[in-house]
């Protein structure tokens, strides 16, 4: 589903990400686990074509990002840790303007909206623009935007970032009835006990190059996410 | 606390010019660019204002009412401070993003307010200097001034922006409580701002006509601006006669005013920082919804987003206002217009590369595409994620400058066609001259956007009025309007005037096709990198 090979990126002559490759198969939950600007971020970045990249290549469902990015951007959908949205729009009308993009029939989008509006507790406020929600507010609207084309893969960083303990509860639904529909979810984040309950796959990334990665219970072994992350941290301080 | 707080403003305001988006380093190319831009306008302002005071000051004082002098300096520096502060004023202390963060740090309230303060005394200090030392100049030289006179002149210089910032505090508190309460907020700031726009332009274009009934009526309007303006008749007489009571009472009536609102205001700093306006609450109702395609929705987007602020609007497209406000005054002032060609024939034959370039100077004030990629802000990530092609994200920014600009510059081109009765051809002239030209200046607009965008704005209001493209284009559609005139009085002896028309026509010509050509490739490119 997703191949991350040999990606570098570098911003003047820092190296954000170094030689990094990583592959996501369909049905996994993969996390994505570093320190504050390990270089998480811009490697989902470059992922969902906002960051061009230096070298090396991300192959979506066989599609390069570099040479195709419209055919990988179909396929594909993407959560920012910070979801800043359209405030001129409302709700309903942003959700709209992404369904309007990738062609989401009426009737489709329809039921999708109600569907995951309803779950996620937000119908009533669709109607309101999005300069007055709240940042957990936006953080649902944006997951509801990044289901409702039904992509294969999804991207996330920081996806629990400001949601309620229920929304974040359903969030994890929806990502394992994702992958168990055959799609795959490569998400970033610092919260370690939900990576090791949530992911079948981690990556631990540090100054941009990947330390370990693997099934999660081949990375923890017997210990916990927590003190292997630490143990790591240490090692290569 | 005070001075870290206002070190801070300063370097926000130093660095929001200086420096570009992505770089921490100074950016030397910009400082330069920024130094010759203000430095062109101070120039004018300086220029305009020592004209006016050298018309009026050798007639003043040879009728023994030097006073009438300072007091017309001292109204031009109130209203030229008071227009030029009020939505600065309201922004900074009202509005700013940062009040919650600095309410909650063991900072007193008056000292966040007097930093703001500060921030609008230093702007008020430069719009009063092109004021006030033309008219020092002006008087020293033609007249002469004592050291007392002097001294007193500066203490008037360093009071007056106070007292203009206690009447912009009380009017930018009352535009704040006016807009909690209306719901059609940008229409509102529309009618404002067109108003006091047009007061302004008003006031500048009248200034001749004022300067004869000024030294006419001098006397009796002295008496009453003593009656019915007292401080600024106090001002005047301690300016002009070096009179020390008269500067006391003067600087009782500024000072008072300004200590009396920054108390109110720091007594009821949180409250006035931390209300929020009501927002009347909308229920979601499922309707039938309506798809559209990927450019339509695209171009939704961008209409919602350009008119849902109406600073964006009027400083990006005040064309448009001009033009349909222009269309209406031809008809309007048709007879004087008559009146004229028939007092000067010579005009007749000039009349379309006149209402050729009349066009071209009404639709330069348009740069709605200048600022449409730094609009995008930290949102950039939505488009650059979608599967959308870069080449339609552009074409419809393109396309929304062309759709609210066109068809205002038609409406206007059309009106001086039906007044001027002009033929045809020249018909099609004169339509396709602003056309021609706004499509030059939407793909200019564009260009430098894209080379130059600025992303890390706290409020849309910065990128319209501070961002190097904007400003970039802006003198580059007005100055072409000028140079366009220029070059036919220097090239009129060697070409013929309808010639000269079509060369230009040519060129503009030519130069969009290479604009959209750069557009689509290095544009393009550009854009991908961001």
């Amino acid at each position: 589903m997703l191949k991350i090979e040999h990606l570098t990126k570098t911003y003047d002559q820092y190296k954000a990400v170094d030689d990094l490759s990583l592959h996501i198969e369909r049905g996994e939950i993969y996390g994505f686990i570093g320190h504050n600007g390990a270089g998480k971020t811009t490697t989902l970045k470059s992922i969902v074509g906002i960051l061009p990249f230096d070298n090396g290549d991300i192959i979506i469902n066989g599609q390069s990002i570099k040479t195709n990015p419209m055919e990988c951007k179909k396929n594909m959908a993407y959560i920012p840790d910070n979801p800043d949205l359209y405030e001129y729009l409302s709700g309903i009308q942003y959700l709209n303007f992404v369904a309007d993009i990738y062609h989401v029939s009426k009737s489709d989008r329809e039921a999708r909206i109600h569907k995951y509006a309803t779950m996620l507790e937000l119908v009533d406020d669709l109607a309101q623009p999005i300069s007055a929600y709240s940042h957990g507010m936006k953080q649902k609207l944006a997951v509801i935007a990044a289901f409702i084309h039904e992509p294969r893969l999804i991207i996330m960083d920081e996806p629990f970032v400001g949601l309620d303990p229920k929304a974040s509860h359903l969030l994890k639904q929806m990502m394992r009835e994702h992958c168990d529909q055959g799609g795959a979810i490569f998400f970033s984040t610092h919260v370690l006990e939900v990576a090791e309950k949530l992911c079948n796959r981690i990556a631990i990334i540090k100054q941009g190059k990947l330390v370990i990665s693997g099934r999660t219970q081949d990375v923890t072994q017997n210990e916990s996410l927590e003190d292997v992350f630490l143990e790591l941290e240490n090692d290569n301080a | 606390m005070l001075k870290t707080l206002i070190k801070l403003r300063l370097k926000g305001i130093f660095l929001r010019q200086t420096r570009s988006s992505k770089k921490a380093k100074k950016n030397i190319g910009k400082i330069v660019l920024m130094v010759v831009l203000f430095g062109y306008v101070g120039i004018v302002f300086l220029g305009m204002f020592g004209a006016l005071f050298y018309s009026i000051v050798d007639a003043l004082h040879f009728m023994n009412i030097d006073e009438l002098y300072f007091s017309v300096m001292s109204i031009l520096i109130i209203m030229f401070c008071f227009i030029g502060s009020v939505f600065l004023t309201h922004h900074e202390i009202y509005e700013a993003k940062d009040n919650e963060l600095l309410l909650s740090m063991p900072i007193s309230n008056r000292d966040i307010l007097l930093s703001r303060v500060f921030t609008i005394l230093i702007l008020n200090y430069v719009y009063e200097f092109l004021i006030a030392a033309p008219a020092l100049f002006v008087y020293i030289v033609s007249v002469g001034m004592s050291i007392t006179q002097i001294i007193i002149f500066m203490g008037v210089i360093l009071t007056l922006p106070l007292f203009v910032l206690a009447l912009s505090c009380l009017f930018g508190w009352l535009l704040a409580h006016i807009l909690t309460k209306v719901r059609m907020k940008n229409i509102i700031t529309i009618i404002l701002y067109v108003v006091f726009m047009f007061a302004y332009f008003y006031a500048i274009n009248s200034i001749e006509g004022y300067i004869g009934w000024l030294i006419q009526n001098g006397e009796s309007l002295m008496q009453s601006i003593e009656k019915g303006a007292f401080p600024i008749y106090h001002l005047s007489i301690a300016i002009s006669q070096g009179h020390i009571l008269s500067f006391i009472i003067y600087l009782v009536c500024a000072l008072a005013p300004f200590i009396l609102v920054i108390y109110l205001l720091s007594t009821n700093f949180i409250k006035l920082a931390t209300t929020k306006p009501k927002v009347k609450k909308i229920v979601y109702e499922a309707k039938e919804m309506k798809t559209n395609s990927l450019k339509k929705a695209l171009l939704i987007r961008e209409i919602k987003h350009f008119t849902s602020n109406a600073m964006v609007m009027l400083n990006g497209a005040v064309g448009i206002l001009f033009c349909v406000i222009g269309a209406i005054a031809i008809f309007v002032y048709k007879e004087k217009i008559d009146f004229i060609l028939l007092q000067i024939p010579e005009l007749n034959d000039m009349i379309v590369p006149i209402l050729c370039l009349i066009g071209i100077g009404v639709n330069s004030m348009n740069m709605i595409s200048a600022s449409s990629i730094s609009l995008e802000g930290n949102r950039l990530w939505i488009i650059k994620s979608l599967p959308i092609s870069t080449k339609d994200i552009l074409m419809i920014k393109l396309g929304l400058h062309l759709l609210f600009c066109i068809p205002a510059g038609i409406i206007f081109s059309l009106a001086t066609v039906i007044v001027f009765e002009v033929g045809i051809l020249d018909a099609i002239l004169i339509i396709m001259a602003p056309v021609l030209f706004t499509l030059f200046i939407d793909l200019l607009g564009l260009l430098l956007n894209l080379w130059k965008p600025k992303f890390d704005w706290v409020n849309e209001t910065v990128c319209v009025k501070q961002s190097m493209p904007v400003m970039l284009t802006m003198f580059i559609s007005m100055g072409l309007a000028f140079v366009i005139a220029a070059c036919y009085i220097f090239m009129g002896d060697f070409i013929p005037l309808d010639i000269y028309m079509y060369l230009i026509f040519i060129i503009f010509i030519v130069a969009n096709i290479i604009l959209y050509y750069m557009l689509n490739t290095w544009g393009i490119k550009r854009f991908e990198q961001l």
